[in-house]
């Protein structure tokens, strides 16, 4: 493909792309709900008006207060008569706090070993890869609920387990990325002129590869959070008293014919925090790509 | 000026396959080669398609090691490739590809390209890099153009910041492999021209590597013609087109039109 051909084309599929749909004030909108989530999981010790486990066995299952509700209860209360509102901020950041440490976790771990397959190759690329494939052939699940359930449950490692989740991607992706750099491309070039491997990986490779790790973390962060949501339905994640997103819309699942508000709230927030992710995923990739921003005129 | 790269009996051999169904197989790419680049010379390199010219330059640049054989620069043989001092050695050797458009980093503004080239070999401060920079970019012909990227120029733009990021390092001999073939006739011109230039000023040896005879006719002080790894004609530039000697040769030629008159006839000649 030529440059000559290539400038057209690219303007084409941009200006596309605005057209299908992703004006700037959804990817706003996006970052106003991210931002939003963010505040609440670091300020909700005090933003919640009661403490996440406090019961009141007299006040089970009111109705939140916009459908005549106790006004004292925003979203209404749960089955034990706890404050739904409470537990959603806790929940959140329960749920943001595993999921972004679960991402780095992931990316780095997998990114990392992708690096080292790609430069070592040899030996060491044989053993990532066998690790690789082994990952990618055993169910994920089965691992998880084995690792939990042998060891117990500690926070610690069920984040450590929830981390791992997706990191043989990263370490196919990046190796595949960085072998083909280092092949004909522009790395090999400058390798010819003298310059430090070192620097050719961080300073040229890294920010080449790194629009598709984005992506990549922002396919892998919602189906992190199915990862937390499942698990911890299942009683082998995150354990009562403590709540998450997944816990919630757990234990709002019996309740869901009678008393909504328990779980459906959590699901909300599930559902545009993961949307939100991968629209300024999108979004940032586009950004971090010179060669789709000059098209722009 | 200094810069004689001695290939004495090289040999190339490529092992591939060893696959599930089929034995190993092994190719010659490069098949007992003596050649000599004598300083501020360029050295064309001829053959078809798989006779070994990549491989070769690859050799003679130190990128590649043969499987057998002796290179040298200036009298000292190349370094394990990948050390340190394979690394300081790459000043005095650089090679400029086919695609300018892969040999540069999509995401880095060429000046910081070049100014990265100079800084791997500690060649002044930060001042003396930018300025030195360029005055690299006005003499390729891109004058106040370190600010962009690859994509925003064209194949010949892109070709001459490839240079300027090689020369800037002053290397004595720079390996050229189809270094036109893939622009336009017209800014083909345009490039050897420039390599020209830059050969009258620095007096740089070229390894210029082609399959175009026409090109490498206009460029180059002597040719070797290479067919299936092995050297077959070597001689000056004038003396190949008017008196080729090995019938591979005149096979090649017969593709190209005569320069001159007095060329056609000699081939005529031949010919009857
Ligand atoms: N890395 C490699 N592994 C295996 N075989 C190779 C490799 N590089 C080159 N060869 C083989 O060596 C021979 C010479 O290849 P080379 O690229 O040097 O030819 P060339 O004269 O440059 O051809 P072209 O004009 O098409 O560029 C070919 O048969 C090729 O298939
Ligand atoms: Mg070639």
């Amino acid at each position: 493909m030529s440059i000559e051909q290539s400038l057209p084309v690219r303007k084409a599929r941009r200006l596309g792309m605005k057209d299908a749909g992703r004006p700037r004030f959804v990817i706003l909108l996006c970052m106003v709900w991210l931002m939003l989530v963010l505040l609440v999981a670091a300020g909700a010790d005090h933003l919640a008006p009661f403490s996440y486990t406090e019961q009141s066995l007299l006040n089970r299952l009111k109705p939140p207060a916009f459908l005549s509700g106790d006004p004292k209860y925003l979203l209404g209360t749960d089955g034990l008569g706890r404050d739904v509102l409470s537990r959603l901020i806790y929940a959140t950041r329960m749920s943001v706090v595993i999921a972004i440490l679960g991402s780095m976790i992931g990316a780095t771990f997998g990114t990392l070993l992708g690096f080292l397959a790609a430069h070592f190759r040899g030996l060491i690329e044989d053993v990532v890869m066998v690790f690789v494939d082994f990952q990618a052939s055993m169910p994920f699940f089965i691992i998880a609920l084995a690792v939990l359930a042998f060891f117990g449950n500690n926070f610690e490692l069920f984040l450590v387990v929830v981390g791992l989740y997706g990191w043989e991607v990263y370490a196919r992706l990046t190796r595949g990325l960085v072998l083909q750099a280092n092949g004909q491309g522009y790395a090999f070039a400058i390798r010819t002129l003298g310059v430090h491997p070192a620097r050719i990986y961080m300073r040229h490779i890294l920010p080449n590869i790194l629009s598709v790790l984005i992506v990549q973390l922002t396919l892998n962060f919602p189906e992190l959070i199915l990862i937390e949501t499942s698990l911890s339905f299942l009683g082998l994640g995150i354990q009562p008293p403590q709540t998450s997103l997944g816990l919630m819309l757990g234990e709002g699942r019996n309740y869901l014919a009678t008393a909504w508000w328990t779980g459906v709230p959590a699901g909300i927030v599930i559902f545009l925090t993961t949307l939100s992710i991968s629209l300024v995923g999108d979004w940032l990739r586009d950004k971090l790509d010179p060669t789709l921003k000059s098209a722009e005129i | 000026m200094s810069g004689r790269v001695v290939l004495q009996d090289i040999v190339k051999v490529y092992r591939s396959g060893g696959g599930l169904f089929r034995g190993k197989t092994s190719v010659r790419a490069v098949d007992h080669v003596d050649i000599m680049l004598e300083p501020g010379e360029t050295l064309g390199i001829v053959g078809e398609s798989g006779s070994g010219k990549s491989t070769l330059g690859r050799i003679a640049a130190g990128i590649e090691s043969p499987t057998s054989g002796h290179v040298s620069l200036d009298g000292r043989s190349y370094a394990r490739i990948g050390s340190a001092a394979w690394r300081r050695e790459r000043r005095g050797v650089q090679m400029i590809f086919q695609n300018p458009s892969k040999a540069l980093d999509p995401r880095m503004t060429i000046g910081a390209q070049i100014g990265e080239a100079m800084q791997a070999h500690g060649l002044s401060d930060m001042q003396g890099r930018k300025a030195r920079m360029e005055e690299m970019l006005a003499l390729v012909g891109l004058p106040g153009m370190g600010g962009r990227y690859s994509h925003q120029l064209s194949g010949g733009q892109q070709q001459r910041a490839v240079i300027a990021r090689a020369l800037v390092l002053e290397p004595r001999v720079v390996v050229c492999d189809e270094a036109v073939s893939a622009l336009d006739v017209s800014v083909q011109a345009q490039i050897i021209n420039l390599l020209n230039d830059l050969k009258a000023r620095f007096g740089i040896g070229y390894l210029f590597i082609s399959h175009d005879l026409g090109v490498v006719r206009h460029i180059s002080d002597r040719i070797a013609v290479m067919q299936k790894g092995v050297i077959v004609e070597t001689g000056r530039a004038a003396e190949i087109f008017a008196n080729p000697k090995h019938d591979y040769t005149r096979s090649l030629l017969a593709a190209v039109p005569a320069a001159t008159p007095a060329e056609r006839r000699a081939r005529e000649r031949r010919i009857a």
